[in-house]
C-alpha cells in the first residue's frame, strides 16, 4: 500500500472512499476488485494488521483489573466512559479520546467511536443478522418517516455475497423476521444455553434462544476466506484485535484483498473536509483533506466518492460541504441532512442464578453468546397495542467463581479452585424510531483544533421506545422463569441514544428527493456521483445489529455504480 | 455502592464478555522469586488500616499448600484498585463502609472469631458492617482467582483454547475452573 503520495497524477483517482471502516473497507476492496485505482482517506492514525499490543495479553498482564484510572478517565475519557463498560485498559487505545475529539450535545449522545485505518470494525461487537420485509415494510405500513426503497428481495443475493466473504457462525432457525444466512457452524449453546432454548420454546414457541450470529471463522477456507484470515482459538478477546485474523475486520480482510490488486492507495491522518461540487459537471469533483499532522490541506479528485466516514462523520462532511448551491450542504435540499439520528437502545435486561448443572462445563471461550431474535409484533397474534416494532436480546451463561456463604479460611479455599454456579444475563435491544426532531447539526461559530466546526446531537427515546422498554424487561423475566432460574433480577436504566454504537439514519435512502437524500442505490439523489453507504444510509433501524447490511448495500451500490459507469451514464 | 457498581471493579460477575485481570505492575512488588517484597506506597488505606486488612484477608485466604491472599498481592491489588481507579463517589462510599468493618475488627484481637460472626447471619451485627465484609470478600475472592501465581499453578491455565466445546464433563477439567 502506498502511504506518502507525491505529484499532481497522484492526486487524480478513479474513485476516492472516504474512510476505512467496515463499509469503506468493504468499498475499497468492490472497487479495487473492479479495477478501479482507489484512494481511501482515514482521518485517523495507520494501523497495521497484527499490530495489537494487548492481543496475547493474560488478564495479570493488564494493568487495574483492565479498568482506566479515574485520573486518565478525567482527562480523556470521561463522555466515553458514561458507557460504564467500554472503556478498558485493552483496548482503550482503539477509543478516541474526548479531549482531542470535543462534541456538543442538547441532550445526552454517546458518540463512541476510535480513529485509525480499520475504525470500528476491529472493535465491533460482530453480530450480524439480516434484516427482513418485517423491517423494510415497517415505516410505509405504520406511516412513520419515509419508505424505504428496497425490499429484502433487493439485497437478498447481497447478504448472500457479503456473509459468504465474511464467514458468519450461525444456525439456521427458518424466521421470516430474522431471516438464515451463509452460515458457517455455530458456537453450540451450552449446557444451561441449550435448557433455556427448550424451556423457552415450550411455554413461548415464537421464542427463539439460538447462538449469537458472528463474523468469526468457526471454519477457515483460504479460497473463500481471503486476506488474512484464520481459524476461531476461542479467546475472547476479539476487542484487542486478532492475530489469528479469526474475525472479520477492514484490517483481516477487506484491505488486504483491496491492496493485493495493485489498485489501493490508503492514506491516513487525512480529514476530509468537504466534497467538492463541480457546479459545471453537476456532480462532485473531489473532496478537501486537511493533513492531520501538518494541517496542510490538499485536494483530491475522482470520478466516484464512496462516503463511509460512519453515520456522523459522513453527514458532518456533507453538511460541511456548502456553496451557492447547496447552501445547507451538499445534496441537502430535502433538508433531512442530520435529522432522524436512530440507534437501538438498551440498558434493559435480566439476570439469574441456576441450580443445577454442576457436572456440566465448557471448553474454550467463544467470542458470544445466545440471540433472541425478535418475536414482538411479528405477525397478528404478536401485535402490540402499547407500542410498535420490537427488541431482540444477546446473552450468555457462565459459571462463575464458587463462593457459599458462610465459608471462609482453608474451607472456602477448596471451594473457589472449583466452577461455580452458572449465572445467564441478557440485555434487550429496542429498535428506535426515526423521529425529525433527533438530529445533529454543525455549529460553525465554534471549530475544533483542526478548524472544523463542532457537531452538536439532539436525540432522545420518547414514548414508543419507554412502553418497548417495559415490555422487553418483563418478556426477559418470563423466559428466565420459564428455565426455572433463581434469584432473576431485571433492570431498565435508559441509556442515552448512541450507546448501543448503532447510530444511523442521518442521511437516509428514499424514494423521493424531497424527504430524503440517497435514492434506492445509495446514490445522492442530487449528486449522481456521490454514494452513502455506511450507517447514515438507514430509513429504519430495526433490532438487528446493522454492520452486515451496510456491506450488502454497500457490495450492491459498487456494482451499480459500475454498471453505470460502464454504461457512461456516470 | 450497589452490587452492580462493586462487580464493575471485581469483573466477577459471570454474563458479559469481561475478564478477570489483575495487575502485573501492581504485583511487581510481590515475590515471584522467593525475595523479599518491597511494599509500595499505598494510594488508599493508612499503614494501620492496611494492616489490619491483611489480616482479613489472609483469614479469608489463609496459605495452606496453596499461597494466601497477601501471598499474591490481594492487598495491593485493593489499595491500588480503590486509590487510583473508584471513581471520587465510589471511593467515598467504599470508605465509608471499609471503616465502619475496620472499627468494628480493631476492636477485636480474635480476627478469626470475628471473621467466623461476620460469616454466621444469625450473628446480629450493623448491616453496614456485614455488607462491608462481604464486599471486602467479594474482592479478595476475584483479586485472589486473577493473580498469575493462582491462575497459572491452581486453576486451569488455557490461554489458546482452539475448539470449543459447550458441553464438557467437570471431571475433565480436574473439577477445576478455567483461570481465564
Amino acid at each position: 500500500m502506498n502511504f506518502y503520495i507525491q505529484g499532481e497524477n497522484d492526486h487524480t483517482y478513479d474513485a476516492i472512499v472516504v474512510g476505512s471502516g467496515i463499509s469503506g473497507g468493504y468499498a475499497a476492496m468492490e472497487l479495487c476488485k473492479k479495477g478501479y485505482k482507489t484512494l481511501v482517506l482515514e482521518r485517523g492514525r495507520d494501523q497495521k494488521h497484527l499490530d495489537y499490543p494487548t492481543a496475547n495479553l493474560d488478564p495479570w498482564d493488564i494493568p487495574n483489573q483492565n479498568m482506566v484510572t479515574a485520573e486518565e478517565i478525567a482527562l480523556h475519557y470521561e463522555k466515553q466512559n458514561r458507557l460504564s463498560w467500554w472503556v478498558r485498559e485493552d483496548h482503550k487505545h482503539f477509543i478516541n479520546k474526548d479531549d482531542e475529539y470535543p462534541y456538543d450535545e442538547v441532550a445526552r449522545f454517546d458518540w463512541i467511536r476510535g480513529h485509525h485505518v480499520g475504525g470500528r470494525s476491529i472493535m465491533w461487537g460482530r453480530h450480524c443478522y439480516r434484516w427482513s420485509d418485517l423491517d423494510f415494510e415497517a415505516n410505509a405500513k405504520e406511516g412513520i418517516a419515509v419508505d424505504w426503497p428496497i425490499r429484502y428481495k433487493d439485497i437478498e443475493a447481497w447478504y448472500d455475497y457479503v456473509e459468504t466473504f465474511v464467514g458468519v457462525s450461525g444456525q439456521a432457525e427458518g424466521l421470516h423476521q430474522v431471516p438464515d444466512g451463509k452460515f458457517l457452524p455455530p458456537f453450540e449453546l451450552n449446557c444451561v444455553e441449550q435448557h433455556f432454548r427448550k424451556s423457552v420454546r415450550s411455554k413461548y414457541p415464537k421464542r427463539v434462544i439460538t447462538p449469537g450470529r458472528i463474523a468469526n471463522l468457526t471454519t477457515y477456507d483460504a479460497e473463500i476466506h481471503k486476506g488474512t484470515r484464520g481459524q476461531c482459538q476461542t479467546r475472547d478477546r476479539c476487542v484487542r484485535g486478532c492475530p489469528y485474523g479469526a474475525y472479520f475486520s477492514s484490517l483481516s480482510a477487506t484491505l488486504p484483498v483491496a491492496a493485493e490488486t495493485g489498485n489501493l492507495t490508503i492514506r491516513p491522518d487525512s480529514i476530509v473536509t468537504q466534497i467538492v461540487w463541480d457546479k459545471e459537471a453537476g456532480k462532485a469533483s473531489g473532496v478537501l483533506v486537511k493533513d492531520r499532522i501538518t494541517g496542510e490541506e490538499t485536494e483530491y479528485h475522482a470520478r466516484i466518492i464512496f462516503c463511509n466516514a460512519s453515520t456522523i462523520g459522513t453527514t458532518a462532511i456533507l453538511l460541511n460541504s456548502r456553496s451557492e448551491d447547496w447552501p445547507d450542504g451538499l445534496g441537502n435540499s430535502s433538508g433531512e441532512l442530520g435529522h432522524n439520528i436512530m440507534d437501538h437502545h438498551y440498558g434493559m435486561g435480566a439476570s439469574a442464578r441456576i441450580e443445577g448443572f454442576e457436572d456440566d462445563y465448557y471448553k474454550g471461550r467463544k467470542p458470544a453468546g445466545f440471540y433472541i431474535p425478535r418475536f414482538r409484533n411479528i405477525d397478528k397474534e404478536s401485535t402490540r397495542s402499547d407500542y410498535v416494532r420490537g427488541f431482540g436480546y444477546q446473552g450468555r451463561a457462565t459459571r462463575g467463581n464458587n463462593v457459599k456463604p458462610g465459608v471462609f479460611g482453608a474451607a472456602l479455599k477448596e471451594q473457589i479452585f472449583a466452577p461455580g454456579e452458572y449465572h445467564v444475563a441478557m440485555t434487550c435491544f429496542g429498535e428506535l424510531l426515526p423521529y425529525h426532531e433527533n438530529r445533529m447539526w454543525l455549529n460553525f461559530d465554534k471549530l475544533d483544533k483542526h478548524g472544523q466546526p463542532i457537531i452538536t446531537f439532539d436525540a432522545e427515546l420518547r414514548e414508543n421506545e419507554t412502553a418497548l422498554r417495559k415490555d422487553g424487561v418483563i418478556c426477559a423475566e418470563e423466559m428466565l422463569e420459564a428455565a426455572g432460574f433463581k434469584d432473576i433480577l431485571s433492570w431498565n436504566e435508559a441509556t442515552a441514544p448512541g450507546a448501543a454504537i448503532h447510530e444511523m439514519g442521518t442521511a437516509r435512502m428514499g424514494r423521493d428527493p424531497k424527504t430524503s437524500v440517497l435514492n434506492k442505490w445509495n446514490q445522492m439523489h442530487e449528486v449522481p456521483n456521490v454514494f452513502v453507504t455506511d450507517g447514515s444510509c438507514m430509513t429504519s433501524a430495526a433490532t438487528q445489529n446493522p454492520s452486515i447490511t451496510y456491506m450488502a448495500l454497500t457490495a450492491r451500490a459498487v456494482d451499480y455504480m459500475d454498471k453505470q459507469v460502464n454504461a457512461d451514464v456516470l | 455502592m450497589n452490587r452492580r457498581e462493586i462487580l464493575r471493579y471485581t469483573a466477577y460477575v459471570t454474563g458479559a464478555a469481561v475478564s478477570a485481570p489483575l495487575a502485573a505492575t501492581i504485583l511487581s512488588g510481590c515475590k515471584t522469586d522467593g525475595s523479599s517484597v518491597t511494599e509500595k506506597a499505598l494510594s488508599f488505606f493508612s499503614s494501620d488500616d492496611m494492616g489490619l486488612v491483611k489480616k482479613v484477608i489472609d483469614t479469608i485466604i489463609p496459605a495452606t499448600d496453596s499461597p494466601s491472599a497477601t501471598d499474591v498481592g490481594v492487598h495491593s491489588m485493593i489499595d491500588h484498585m480503590v486509590g487510583k481507579v473508584y471513581t471520587s463517589e465510589d471511593q467515598k462510599n467504599y470508605g465509608e463502609s471499609i471503616s465502619a468493618l475496620l472499627s468494628h475488627l480493631s476492636a477485636s484481637d480474635d480476627i478469626q472469631g470475628a471473621v467466623a460472626a461476620l460469616e454466621d447471619a444469625s450473628t446480629s451485627l450493623p448491616e453496614k458492617t456485614r455488607g462491608a465484609y462481604h464486599q471486602l470478600k467479594e474482592q479478595t475472592i476475584a483479586y485472589y482467582l486473577s493473580s498469575e501465581e493462582i491462575g497459572t499453578k491452581y486453576l486451569n491455565y488455557l490461554p489458546v483454547p482452539g475448539e470449543y466445546q459447550a458441553c464438557i464433563s467437570v471431571q475433565e477439567t480436574g473439577g477445576k475452573k478455567w483461570a481465564i
